[in-house]
């Protein structure tokens, strides 16, 4: 009869969650929003109008600097003018808006010997990108003159110059060896963000779901029908299997929608996994020869090929569930305390703080993934959810895997008797705004 | 007769105050039981525990001679004071919800529901949400919900509570036909008129303790006074001269047809030697025993002395 019980009010709660509209709308449209906001933001950055930098250079220095920064400058975006060499007359033109240029460019005097006596006057501040590239410029220009100082030709210089970029692999317990890139943080981040959405998102699900109940009094007949422990359950559960099936249908969705744009816009080449691994070790060894930075196009196919979904997505699972079923215990406790959304705040404030938390000790962890902070936080099952996803894609072990699991797996046990105690007392409670001290009561008592 | 219910010396209590001290009830099977008693007193404290929502902190209650448990549910319906539906669930997918939590299966569940929606005029609002439906019409259906198992023993806590006085009666009718068919049923109002009315039996709790415990009648008549009430048309002052010192008038009540009194007899020949002596100066309408109402006896149980003389003085029949 029990398990009848659990089973009628798991369906009762799965299925008025299922037939929502705005189920529908969050499974199907859900990824497609916030794809359209990423897309939206970089399409924004993208189409933003194109900024020109005009410098007027001021240039005091004895080896006349600025005709090297001149020629050396490659950013089409910075022009180099010699409007005026009068810093003090330049900057009463930006003043007062009435000069044919929008940045000064201060050399002093020694500057082969003094570069950070070098400054930047504006009035509007320009791009980080264009400051990044005049400095660049700036750098290279006392680089060659003090090449010269010592003799040395600054071509000869270049092809003695050996810009590194140490390659990095992980040795896998069987001794075979992966490539180590920038996709473990990325994939850390994300998966540790979604993970602190997905389980604040269905605990305060579970939370509104018992306070509906309270409040429309229907409670004390369903009381009178099912152990309040059941109850309870059952609605943990319901919100867990939705919360499953729109991961599924979210996992089955972009699953399909990769490899549609995978057959649709890569070459056949690229579609073999070998292939593209040979292809990733040529575009690499081609990029250290020239020095080259940043990411382009080769590196974000190799981020997608290096992420080990079958090692993530079962991950993510477990610790979804885990992490969910811990919270929202406490979350349905919390509701059945209260009877209006206002009160919550103050019952719902300690259950939320530690997952804000864990999200500001993930960004740590992001840095030194196997560190002792890791470690430690990877067993608290207040923070082990958002910690491991973390950490996860950087290779966990299996002791410290099990033991996180472990432990949280105990925690929901201990967090679900614990907040039965106070649901089942709580949920009958009418027109009275419980204090802490009732909340230990609940607790304590038989 | 048998007992369906017993809870013996029940108490409970919540952080230092005491909500029922050596409570016993006793419920005859197939009788409509009236439990009784001012807001406060601990009735619902005691219907929770006879349905397994609180747990007694002493006492045992005993269900057809067995200690109560889970499985006696199957055969209870509770219909609280506190009732509400799902607002955003239809009529329909709440009374199968409730029905099969109750032990119901699907089919059997969709025939009954079927069966009550259309005795109570419900029919065609099946597929509305709660939210939907009239304050009368969620009465109506969380009546339904209470009984759609036919349980062997019901707790009603208020009834009649948000009904007009038409489907007060449909309700009341229902109890009645529930009755008949051999259902025990637990009545808790402050409705006197409905416990005069319907209930076999009461128990009236004051301050956390039973005052008063019996079959209806019983009490009524452990409560009479030797009063009568007497109806005549006639001179007034022709008629207490005639009546001298045979009778005391209690109480002059309104009638606006004849004159009415509440008298008690003073002398042995009772109301037969008060009925000689007047009879030739007036004409008797009606003579009856003066039983108290359940009203009045309800205040008297319950009301602090001060207030009990006055209370009854201001009673009517």
């Amino acid at each position: 009869m029990a398990a009848r019980e659990l089973f009628l009010v798991v369906q009762r709660e799965f299925l008025s969650r299922v037939r929502k509209p705005t189920f529908l709308v969050m499974t199907l449209l859900g990824p497609l929003l916030i794809l359209g906001l990423y897309g939206g933001i970089i399409w924004l950055a993208l189409s933003e109008e194109k900024e020109t930098l005009v410098v007027n250079v001021v240039d005091e220095s004895e080896v006349r600097a600025s005709e090297d920064i001149e020629r050396l400058n490659r950013n089409q975006d910075i022009q180099i003018v010699h409007f005026t060499n009068n810093l003090e007359e330049a900057t009463q033109m930006l003043a007062a808006d009435a000069a044919p240029f929008n940045a000064i460019l201060y050399l002093p005097r020694d500057v082969v010997n003094n570069p950070s006596g070098v400054t930047l006057g504006f009035v509007k501040r320009p791009g980080m990108s264009l400051v990044r590239s005049l400095e660049y410029t700036c750098q290279k220009t006392v680089e060659n003159f003090r090449l010269r100082a010592f003799d040395i030709n600054p071509e000869i210089y270049e092809l003695v110059r050996a810009p590194f970029h140490i390659k990095q692999y992980a040795i896998q317990p069987d001794g075979s060896q992966s490539r180590a890139n920038e996709a473990p943080y990325i994939l850390g981040y994300v998966a540790s963000l979604l993970m602190y959405i997905s389980v604040l998102l269905y605990g305060a699900q579970t939370m509104r779901g018992v306070m509906e109940e309270k409040t429309s009094r229907v409670s004390e007949i369903l009381a009178s029908s099912v152990r309040p422990f059941h109850l309870m359950m059952g609605k943990i559960l319901g919100v867990a299997s939705v919360g499953l099936l729109q991961f599924l249908i979210w996992i089955l969705f972009s699953s399909a929608g990769v490899y549609l744009i995978a057959s649709l816009f890569l070459p056949q080449t690229l579609q073999d996994p070998e292939r593209l691994q040979q292809l990733l070790e040529q575009q690499s060894q081609i990029q250290l020869n020239e020095g080259a930075d940043g990411l382009d196009t080769s590196k974000i196919a190799e981020l997608l090929n290096s992420v080990n979904l079958s090692v993530m997505i079962p991950s993510f699972l477990f610790f979804f569930l885990g992490g969910y079923l811990f919270y929202s215990a406490l979350f349905a406790a919390v509701g059945s305390l209260v009877d209006s959304e206002a009160d919550s705040q103050q019952f719902a404030l300690p259950v939320t703080l530690p997952m804000i938390f864990s999200i500001a000790i993930g960004l740590s962890v992001l840095n030194n993934p196997d560190g002792r902070m890791a470690e430690i936080f990877s067993l608290i099952p207040f923070t082990s959810p958002v910690v491991m996803m973390v950490r996860i894609p950087f290779g966990v072990s299996w002791p410290d895997f099990l033991a996180s699991a472990a432990i949280l797996i105990i925690s929901f046990v201990i967090s679900v008797w614990i907040s039965a105690r106070i649901y089942r007392a709580g949920i009958l409670l009418y027109g009275k705004k419980p204090r802490w001290k009732d909340v230990w009561r609940f607790i304590s008592k038989d | 007769m048998t007992r369906l219910l017993e809870a013996r010396q029940i108490q409970k209590s919540y952080s230092g105050h005491t909500a029922l001290n050596n409570v016993n009830l006793s419920v005859t099977a197939g009788s409509i039981h009236g439990l009784l008693g001012p807001n406060g007193a601990g009735k619902t404290s005691l219907i929770r525990i006879l349905m397994q929502i609180l747990l007694p902190d002493a006492g045992e209650v005993f269900f057809k001679n067995q200690p109560l448990c889970r499985e006696h549910l199957r055969f209870m319906g509770y219909l609280p004071e506190e009732r509400g539906l799902y607002k955003k669930m239809t009529v329909w997918d709440q009374i199968l919800y409730f029905g099969r939590l109750r032990g119901l299966s699907r089919t059997e569940a969709r025939r009954r529901a079927l069966a009550w929606l259309d005795k109570l005029e419900l029919g065609r609002w099946r597929h509305r949400k709660a939210q939907d439906l009239s304050k009368g019409m969620q009465q109506k259906v969380q009546f339904i919900i209470a009984v759609l198992h036919e349980p062997e023993f019901i707790i009603m806590d208020e009834p009649f509570s948000g009904f007009d006085p038409l489907n007060a009666a449909l309700i009341r009718d229902e109890i009645l036909a529930m009755k008949k068919q051999g259902c025990t049923v637990v009545l808790s109002t402050h409705n006197m008129n409905s416990v005069e009315e319907l209930c076999d039996e009461i128990t009236l709790i004051h301050k956390s303790q039973v005052v008063l415990a019996g079959p209806v009648r019983d009490i009524r008549k452990a409560h009479n006074s030797g009063e009568y009430l007497l109806r005549f048309r006639g001179h007034h002052v022709q008629f207490t001269t005639a009546l001298w010192t045979s009778a005391e008038i209690t109480e002059k009540l309104e009638d606006p047809e004849c004159t009415a009194l509440r008298l008690r007899p003073l002398t042995p020949g009772g109301i037969n030697a008060v009925l000689q002596a007047v009879l030739p100066v007036c004409e008797i309408v009606e003579v009856r025993e003066y039983l108290p109402s359940m009203n009045q006896i309800f205040l008297q149980a319950v009301a602090p002395q001060s207030q009990k003389s006055n209370d009854t003085k201001n009673l009517t029949e």
